[in-house]
């Protein structure tokens, strides 16, 4: 992926309102072929929003999208079949079997017969679904199901991928293929939007991400910078013996000490950054302190969306 | 466990209310059933309905035939109609509203009746409206009694104040025979032949509403009909696809319905079978763009049940599938004119009963495709504006 590259999608100061509920505030943002732009936020932030915006399904109340840098409007049909589009809900048709179910979307996605078969035939195979072709969907487990709606969504081998929340409530084994397959998908060439309120997914598999909160865009950038926003630091969470010295931890250079239960003995400390672990642990034995334990915990999305905007990820907003 | 009882009654209750669905089917559904049910049957327990029209030809121009004009005249159920040819009146039963009999009285019937025999009045009527037909008869029959009685009041009079009985003739007894309004055609039916179109067409309308206005909600609560836009498949394509589906199935529905009929049953098929495929083409069509009707005003996937079974029926009862058109107050005729169950019935019965060419179901034809038109267009655009 190259950042000189034009988006090709682009979102520019949209906003949309429900009745008096401002959903989308002024939104920008773009995706660029190759990357993968993490879409993230507690639910009711937006993102589905966001998605259905970018996906033309919806129409923003003001500002405007650009496909391939071209309104909709002016190819709706064209401009869509560059989109693949992976909603939260299955979207499936229960009775039909996984490959009639892959063949229709294909097929509607403007394949010819034979083009159809091939797809399908690799996307199932991609998926891991080729031994289960000829059985009805409603069979399949909750991650089957998964796997299909995302082989679904990218049977045509779209340019631009639009994930909604593709993994709830999936295995961690089906996670792990999920992921995995939008990965290779980005790596050859196609722009993926990703929306999840699952930090740890945008963590392993954004290129970039972008938190949204209450319908605002609050953090832009690759995954360091939006951490840095958060002004978090390392952590060493430790679990001692014995008794701390006079003073605490505070002839530690660089080291606060941010929390502590003292009749269990454990203390937080906050370092200026992992580099100073071995500096600490060494420090603390000077002090006779008898560290029977440790964690350490680098900043991440979390903390930086805490930071940001005073609750958790997964925190509902109404 | 009367605490279990009277908490479960009450979260019942809460329960009840909270649902419009089943409030909607517990007393909306069968508000609008009883009141279609009750105008349209109301003539048959004796409420006020607008009278039949009834063409009489008076070939006899005899006392006789005056007498039973002037009680036709007095007659509230009849409006009469005064016209000289048997053709005219003939061809007005069963191609005009409120006309399912005529009457001719024919030449001579006032000397035959005094020369002591029993000539008959000839009925022409529709068999397609023999409930109506049997209802005016029993009016004429009444009638003829009345003039004949006071015919022979007269003539006793008559006799007795010239005290020679024997040398007049006492008059004779007047009577009727029916006739079909169209050769060829029978002047009673089998029940069958009404019911199999009526409830065909019943069921074909409540089919169609539950199958397209269900799918298309399953469709949007799945998401499958989202990720069919963002295909690039033009949204009103989609809908043309799914309703063209469900008027194929309509279409077989119907042929099964009829093949039954006609094994089962014994129902008449008409001069042509093929013919009776015109009125279902335009029955499964406006069904179907109905059923995209009630998908586009429905509110959830819940409320498609109550709000198609309540359009279908009321649609198939003032649409004459249950009963006949003429039943109905003038108003809800009026009504019936917009409902493509009217027209399709009425093909179904030229067809099948009246016996007449494939033509004749041409113009209901084009009545029931226009209605599905109109029903089409506007699904298509609320439809759409809500989805796009």
């Amino acid at each position: 992926m190259s950042l000189a590259e034009a988006p090709i999608l682009e979102a520019i100061e949209i906003s949309k309102s429900y009745g008096t509920r401002l959903a989308l505030d002024n939104v920008s943002l773009a995706v660029r072929p190759g990357e993968i732009a993490g879409l993230l936020g507690p639910n009711g932030a937006g993102k589905t929003t966001t998605l259905s915006i970018l996906a033309t399904l919806l129409r923003p109340d003001s500002g405007r999208v650009l496909i391939n840098g071209n309104p909709p409007k002016t190819d709706r049909s064209g401009l869509r079949r560059m989109l693949g589009l992976v909603p939260q809900s299955l979207a499936l048709y229960p009775a039909l079997s996984a490959a009639q179910n892959v063949w229709h979307f294909a097929r509607m996605q403007g394949l010819s017969r034979d083009e159809a078969k091939e797809c399908c035939r690799r996307v199932l195979e991609e998926v891991g679904l080729s031994d289960r072709a000829d059985d009805p969907m409603h069979a399949f487990s909750g991650g089957m199901k998964r796997l299909l709606n995302l082989a679904c969504g990218i049977v045509h081998r779209p340019p631009v991928l639009l994930l909604d929340e593709p993994t709830v409530g999936v295995d961690l084994q089906s996670r792990e293929q999920i992921l995995t397959r939008i990965r290779h998908y980005a790596d050859a060439g196609s722009a993926v939007i990703y929306s999840t309120h699952y930090m740890e997914e945008a963590e392993r598999i954004c290129d970039r991400v972008l938190l949204i909160d209450r319908g605002k865009l609050i953090a832009e950038g690759d995954l360091e910078k939006v951490i840095s926003l958060g002004g978090g630091r390392p952590r060493i969470e430790l679990t001692y013996r014995g008794q701390l010295p006079d003073g605490r931890f505070g002839s530690l250079a660089g080291v606060r000490e941010v929390g502590a239960i003292v009749s269990e003995g454990k203390a937080i400390l906050e370092m200026n950054s992992l580099a100073q672990v071995a500096k600490v642990l060494h420090g603390l034995r000077g002090l006779d302190v008898n560290v029977i334990d440790f964690n350490l915990h680098s900043p991440n999305l979390s903390d930086a969306f805490i930071a940001l905007t005073g609750h958790t990820l997964r925190d509902q907003v109404l | 466990m009367l605490r279990a009882i009277w908490l479960t009654a009450q979260n019942e209750a809460r329960l009840l209310v909270k649902d419009p669905i089943v409030l909607f089917m517990l007393l909306f559904a069968p508000v609008v059933i009883i009141t279609v049910a009750g105008y349209s049957l109301g003539s048959l327990y004796g409420g006020a309905t607008n009278s039949f029209r009834l063409p009489v030809v008076d070939l006899d121009h005899g006392k006789l035939a005056d007498g039973m004009i002037q009680a036709l005249r007095q007659e509230r159920a009849v409006t009469l109609e005064m016209l000289d040819d048997p053709d005219e009146v003939r061809r007005l039963v069963s191609r005009r509203d409120r006309t399912p009999i005529a009457m001719v009285i024919p030449a001579g019937t006032s000397a035959a009746v005094a020369a002591g025999l029993q000539p008959r009045l000839i009925l022409f009527v529709d068999p397609v409206r023999r409930v109506e037909v049997n209802a005016l008869e029993l009016r004429i029959d009444e009638l003829c009694r009345r003039v004949i009685g006071q015919v022979r009041m007269a003539a006793q009079t008559q006799i007795e104040s010239l005290g020679a009985p024997q040398a007049l003739t006492f008059p004779g007894d007047l009577g009727f025979v029916e006739q079909p309004a169209v050769v060829g055609e029978a002047v009673t039916v089998n029940a069958f032949d009404q019911y199999v179109p009526g409830f065909g067409v019943t069921f074909l309308l409540i089919g169609m509403m539950l199958g397209i206005a269900l799918t298309l909600f399953d469709e949007r609560d799945w998401g499958t009909l989202k990720r069919l836009q963002v295909s690039g498949a033009p949204l009103t394509g989609l809908l043309l696809g799914k309703l063209f589906a469900r008027f194929i199935v309509g279409l077989a529905q119907m042929v099964l319905l009829f093949a039954v009929g006609w094994a089962l049953f014994g129902i008449t098929l008409g001069r042509n079978p093929l013919a009776l495929i015109i009125p279902t083409v335009g029955i499964s069509f406006a069904a179907a763009a109905l059923g995209l009707v009630v998908a586009s005003i429905a509110r959830a996937h819940d409320s498609v049940m109550p709000l198609g079974v309540t359009i279908s029926m009321a649609m198939a009862a003032i649409g004459g599938c249950w009963w006949p058109l003429d039943f109905e107050p003038g108003w809800m005729r009026e009504l019936a004119r917009w409902m493509p169950t009217t027209w399709t019935m009425q093909a179904f019965n030229d067809l099948m009963i009246r016996n007449q060419p494939p033509s004749a179901a041409l113009r209901p034809l084009a009545a029931t495709v226009g209605i599905g038109m109109i029903f089409l267009g506007a699904g298509l655009v609320r439809f759409v504006s809500l989805n796009e």
